[in-house]
């Protein structure tokens, strides 16, 4: 299975060669004329190329892991996991790609009773997909189904910094998918500039705010609609009848997972004070018991990215550190050469304090004690709307005021992360954390336009019909009180409002049915 | 009408973002009074609308009636359908997450900023402030300052019918709607020209702003040979002189089959004089254009365009700038590089080019930006098939002109040049919605176990990572299993009836409902 030629290019090439300037446009003109070409509409292609998809995925697993772990010293487990999703998400797709291309039809009203009105699902034409590094397979073949399945030509960019799997990606890509209709460049910020400089359909990015408003800014300059997965400080509130035990388990899990470079990882904890005793020790416990004391040698604890990350990393720890106020409850060491910094977890952290400043995206935790849950609130809404938001407690009351008076991209209520793992929840954040969602059926309508069809007849019928429209005749009150007649949406009775609320139609009609069935098969019984 | 201080702006904003934050907005009876608020003033003060438009547009009767009934419509649909939206969806979980609520919440995104233009200034403004409010947001209106007398009949009237600490209208033009956007909405809804919509979502991107840009475009029609070409005629004509052709999907130019040309041209002539009738200018069925400086633009057009020697003016023609009236002008023997086609007309001015064939049509739609309408005039389903298949436009219409406009049903809106995202029915209340994704797991023993798996070690059991994968990783489904489980939902099916069905022939035998009853009393006695 494994390619000996592609591991020369791994182990050598740590950088491959970015894609010249000059040669961008004329590979969005190739991906163009394939769009026209109508080749990617079929459903039939779609379903090829996701399959094709899917088996790189599961089949070649070994090798991706290996770059994962090159980059990232991802653990085989993590990544492992990583290309399940992208399995998970391709299996989803491939089963409802009938369903969700097939044309919805529109209610009608009257006017437009005698119609063939549909709604059709039509790709949007060259799409740009511009990935991150932290889930470097992840973030960019995810979208990517999403694309092939609505139809689309798609450009791919995966991330310069992780350069091994942007090596394997540029060595592979090619070879499996059809590479008329899916490209895929190299470089970095030079040649992402000159990248969207291009008229693309549709600009799918995944990485930071800033980035995201430049992209965003170069969009606006040729109307393209964009999809933004941004990050954000995700908070985490732990309540003071929390299951200390289970939270600090998962709380480590998700905290630590990737080393922390997860845009939806837990960014800083909010505690009651009344938990703290039992919550400190406990996540102490937690920890060793998943990396071990000695985390550095831990298999399933990965490394930063790199050096610069790393030296941003240590710096916010030092500065973190140096305030007399924040308590450490773990870590400390670090080694900037290795690109390893321990779990690092601070208590009493305030919310003016370097370790609340920007998304740490790193393996550092800061906890903030709070009176209560409004403080909490009050500390969550005061800041810009976090792509995700955890919520550790047993009270339903508080729970749902928490939802309902905070804003966020998702919300999980106990846990972490699982919300990548459905497939039916959108995955997308709001205000700061971005803008558009994907994920199964949401991916699918990203990359689609819904085209409205509306098909008249022009016999004579539906044209008498028509002809009430028509000046001068239209104007006559004849006219405009049929017109109106036919086609105001009237507010429905009070009776009928009375009955929809409390008259279930559907139980009196099966009640219904079962009687008369009931009522056949005993006469036939009595006929017997 | 007084402009709003563009120092207030900022006050305005925040006055909105602290009602947004109290809550206000949020449960489902405000917005449900809200919308039956705004229902009643646009169906009891019909009258007042109606001498605003016809003030704006010089709007003839039926005009009037079809702009408010489509507001109406759309207001009492998000009424009937506001329960079921807001609802939250259940989603489907995989095995690893069997035994946790999934949902997706419909949350309001916050204070939203919505812009309209001048042609339709009552159903552009209204409608998306409808499903702004259905979805339960604040709000920040900005009609036309072109449409004058709409602007004060929306600044007068929308402060005493909605909420006042919810809806905010401002007043303005150029300065006011640039300071207005440098503030952060959560949402920009924009309605207009492509160069506006650009400069539109350059000012969201500064702050991230996710913007719905509803903008026009030339809309072509394509009339083929096989076309019932009297009853296109008359739809075409009745499309065009709408609103004095002054709407985003009115019909910009035609491209013709070289067969149906002339044919064409003597239908449209005949329709339009049946209904103008010979005198336009005094015709009660025609409006006018909104101001001066549009008449002078269309003239300008007309005149650049009739002053080529290849074409031909086939009807109208007769103008006046002091009325602002210009009669619908057809002109013949277009080419594709004439002044007719170089920009959205956006006026009753309307261009013909013959072409050879479909092809060819297709060829000339592809070739330019990406239209919010199509229109495809055809008896053959094959031409008109090739058309879906090979074009992409907002929407596309066959046989029918402006029709989707009055469905609430299907989602209005732009591709491409012509916009982006969608209003109208359940799409318009998505739009100004954040579908928020909720997983609430427990934290018992059962679900911490299954959690377990996913937790390092993983060296220790090799089996936690297969037995994960066999819980969370989806693989298509084959065609043998898709079958069993089509072959097993049928048997279910038939199994329930049959039981019933049994049930029944056994009472039956034992003689009854009565024999059942009595048996039941024994058993408990």
């Amino acid at each position: 299975m494994r390619d000996s030629s592609f591991k020369t290019l791994v182990d050598g090439a740590i950088s491959p060669r970015p894609t010249p300037l000059a040669e961008i446009p004329t590979i969005v003109e190739a991906l163009n004329g394939t769009f026209r070409s109508n080749k990617t509409k079929s459903l039939s292609w779609r379903r090829d190329q996701l399959s094709k998809l899917y088996d790189f995925v599961t089949k070649q697993e070994e090798l991706l892991q290996e770059a994962l772990w090159k980059d990232l010293r991802k653990d085989p487990a993590t990544a492992k996991s990583e290309l399940m999703t992208i399995a998970s998400e391709a299996a989803y797709a491939l089963d409802r790609l009938n369903t969700w291309a097939k044309p919805v039809a529109a209610k009608r009203t009257l006017f437009t009773i005698i119609d063939n009105n549909k709604i059709l699902m039509s790709p949007k034409g060259v799409v740009c997909i511009i990935s991150t590094w932290n889930y470097p397979f992840l973030l960019l073949l995810g979208p990517l189904v999403a694309a092939i399945a609505a139809g689309n030509c798609v450009l791919l960019k995966p991330s310069e910094v992780a350069t091994h799997t942007e090596a394997l990606l540029l060595d592979w890509i090619p070879k499996v998918l059809d590479n008329d209709a899916i490209k895929i460049i190299s470089g970095s910020v030079k040649e992402a500039t000159c990248l969207l400089e291009q008229k693309f359909d549709h600009i799918f990015f995944t990485g930071n705010e800033s980035v995201g408003k430049v992209v965003m800014a170069a969009a606006a300059k040729h109307l393209c609609p964009v999809t933004l997965e941004l990050g954000g400080k995700s908070p985490v509130y732990i309540d003071k009848d929390a299951n200390v035990s289970v939270t600090a388990h998962r709380l480590i899990w998700g905290k630590f997972y990737n080393n922390g470079q997860t845009c939806i990882a837990p960014d800083y904890v909010l505690a009651h004070k009344c938990v703290l005793p039992q919550l400190l020790p406990a996540l102490k416990k937690a920890l060793e018991e998943m990396y071990t004391i000695n985390t550095r040698d831990s298999v399933e604890y990965a490394r930063i990215i790199n050096h610069s990350h790393a030296t941003r990393l240590i710096t916010v720890l030092e500065r973190q550190r140096a305030l007399l106020h924040s308590e450490i409850v773990t870590g400390g060491d670090y080694d900037r050469d290795d690109k390893f910094i321990a779990p690092f977890i601070v208590c009493n952290v305030r919310p003016t304090d370097p370790l609340m400043e920007d998304e740490i995206f790193g393996p550092l935790l800061g906890i903030i004690p709070v009176e209560d849950e409004d403080e909490a609130l009050q500390i969550i809404t005061s800041r810009p709307h976090p792509l995700s938001m955890f919520i550790f407690s047993n009270n339903k009351r508080l729970i749902q005021k928490m939802i309902d008076n905070s804003q966020s991209g998702s919300v999980l209520v106990n846990d972490f992360l699982v919300n990548m793992i459905i497939n039916d929840v959108p995955f997308g954040g709001v205000g700061a954390s971005g803008m558009g969602a994907y994920h199964g059926k949401h991916g699918f309508l990203t990359f689609s336009h819904q085209r409205t069809m509306v098909w008249r007849g022009t016999d004579p019928f539906t044209e008498f019909f028509h002809g009430f429209v028509y000046p001068p005749f239209a104007n006559h009150p004849f006219a405009l009180s049929f017109v109106n007649y036919f086609t105001t949406h009237r507010r429905p009775s009070n009776f009928k409002v009375f009955f929809d609320k409390y008259v279930p139609v559907k139980l009196v009609l099966l009640v219904a049915g079962i009687a008369l069935v009931f009522e056949i098969g005993r006469r036939v019984g009595v006929g017997l | 009408m007084a402009t709003t201080p563009v120092t207030e702006i900022p006050h305005i904003v925040n006055s909105l973002r602290k009602t947004f934050e109290s809550n206000k907005t949020k449960p489902i009876a405000w917005r449900k009074r809200q919308l039956q608020n705004l229902y009643r003033f646009l169906t009891d003060h019909e009258k007042v609308i109606g001498a605003a438009l016809a003030k704006d547009l010089n709007r003839p009767m039926a005009e009037i009636a079809n702009e408010i009934r489509a507001t109406v419509n759309e207001c009492s649909y998000a009424l009937d359908h506001i329960d079921e939206w807001t609802k939250p969806r259940k989603c489907k979980p995989n095995l690893a997450l069997m035994m946790d609520t999934t949902h997706v919440r419909h949350e309001p995104l916050g204070v939203v900023c919505i812009i309209a233009p001048w042609n339709f200034p009552i159903n552009l403004l209204f409608v998306p402030i409808i499903h702004a409010l259905a979805a339960g947001n604040c709000i920040v209106a900005k009609p036309s300052e072109v449409s004058t007398a709409c602007e004060s009949l929306v600044a007068e009237w929308v402060p005493k019918v909605l909420d006042p600490e919810a809806v905010k209208v401002v007043v303005g033009g150029v300065g006011e709607t640039s300071a207005l956007l440098e503030q952060k909405f959560d949402h920009v809804f924009f309605t207009g020209s492509p160069s506006v919509g650009k400069v539109v979502l350059q000012a969201c991107a500064k702050h991230l702003v996710p913007a719905t840009l509803e903008l026009g475009g030339k809309s072509p029609v394509y009339v083929h040979s096989d076309a019932n070409i009297a009853v296109i005629a008359n739809r075409l004509c009745w499309a065009k002189a709408l609103n004095c052709g002054q709407i985003c999907v009115a019909p910009d130019y035609v491209l013709v089959h070289k067969d149906a040309k002339d044919s064409l041209i003597e239908a449209i002539k005949k329709s339009f004089t049946e209904m103008l009738s010979t005198d336009v200018k005094s015709s009660k069925a025609y409006a006018r254009i909104i101001n001066r400086n549009h008449t002078q633009r269309l003239l300008k057009v007309l005149s650049r365009q009739l002053a080529q020697a290849h074409s031909k003016l086939e009807y109208g023609g007769e103008h006046s700038v002091e009325d602002c009236f210009i009669t619908p002008s057809v002109v013949s023997g277009v080419k594709l590089s004439d002044p007719l086609m170089e920009d959205e007309i956006f006026g009753p001015l309307l261009g013909i080019v013959e072409v050879a064939n479909e092809n060819e049509a297709i060829s000339i739609i592809k070739s330019r930006p990406r239209p919010l309408s199509m229109y495809v005039c055809t008896e053959s389903k094959a031409i008109a098939n090739k058309f879906l298949d090979n074009t992409l436009s907002g929407s596309i219409l066959i046989n029918g002109f402006l029709m989707n406009f009055f469905v609430e049903d299907m989602p209005f809106g732009g591709v491409g040049n012509s916009g982006m995202g969608k209003c109208h029915g359940h799409a318009g209340f998505m739009t100004f919605t954040h579908e928020r994704g909720l997983v609430w797991r427990s934290t018992g023993p059962i679900t911490e176990s299954a959690s377990a798996l996913m937790y390092p070690p993983f060296n220790s059991s090799p089996t936690k990572l297969s037995l994960l994968k066999l819980l969370a990783q989806k693989k298509p489904t084959t065609f043998l299993k898709k079958l069993f489980s089509h072959l097993f939902a049928q048997i279910w099916v038939y199994f329930k009836l049959w039981v019933i069905f049994r049930a029944g022939v056994f009472v039956g035998l034992e003689g009854g409902w009565v024999n059942v009853v009595g048996k039941i009393q024994k058993l408990l006695a």
